[in-house]
């Protein structure tokens, strides 16, 4: 996985992104502030676990990290699932 | 009589057969284990080596090492940091948490469930120097 396919799931997500050390994305819903992960600067191949613990930042099983790679789940889709996590503030949960 | 004995020693033998495979998964599943556990080491942080922000307590973390890099894992705080070496990893880490502090500071009015969680026990653990 290469820090450009984590980039373009921040893109997907519609994370907010904010430059530092690495880049940093926050995911926001409603104007909350629910989850963070960060990616390195460094382009090309992101190197041994990383990919792991930037799924699991953003709560995501191997296979629903792989559907948003694959253009199979964005925000909408997201947004349901870390509903169905409890990581959503529960008056602003969708219909 | 004979036939019997026969069917008898080829019951054994197939029985052994199970059970060796048995053992061997088990064997496998074990090497996986271990070799998860060995590269995995918890240690304590106890400094954020920040001029403003200190630890009232230390923080619980994990030295993960894969064939690359080192990644130190805070758990309680659902960040990591990663480098070359550990010293890397933990500055990383110490980077991330100061501005992970800073940031649920300045937003501690909109924290949704999880991040509200975090921000109470990194308001817990930091303290801010007095300037």
């Amino acid at each position: 996985m290469k820090t450009r396919d984590i980039l373009r799931v921040f893109d997907k997500l519609e994370m907010e992104v904010r430059e530092g050390r690495d880049t940093l994305a926050f995911f926001r819903w409603e104007g909350q502030t629910i989850l963070w992960t960060k990616v390195p600067h460094k382009r090309g191949e992101l190197k041994g676990k990383l990919p792991h613990f930037i799924r699991q930042q953003l709560r995501l099983n191997e296979d629903q990290f792989r559907a948003v790679i694959d253009c199979t789940i964005w925000r909408k889709e997201y947004v349901e699932i870390l509903c169905s996590k409890g990581l959503l503030p529960p008056d602003e949960e969708p219909d | 009589m004979s036939q019997t004995v026969s069917a008898e020693v080829q019951n054994a033998d197939t029985q052994t057969d199970v059970e060796l495979r048995q053992i061997r998964d088990e064997l496998r599943q074990l090497t996986t284990l271990l070799t998860r556990a060995s590269s995995r080491r918890p240690i304590l942080l106890y400094s954020l080596r920040h001029p403003h922000l200190r630890l009232a307590g230390p923080l619980s973390v994990a030295l993960e090492y894969d064939e690359e890099q080192v990644i130190a894992c805070a758990p309680d705080l659902d960040l990591f940091g990663y480098g070359d070496t550990e010293n890397e990893a933990l500055d990383d880490l110490r980077c991330t948490v100061a501005d992970l502090y800073y940031t649920l500071k300045q937003e501690r009015g909109s924290l949704g469930p999880m991040s509200a969680r975090v921000w109470d026990y990194l308001d817990h653990v930091i303290v801010e120097a007095e300037s």
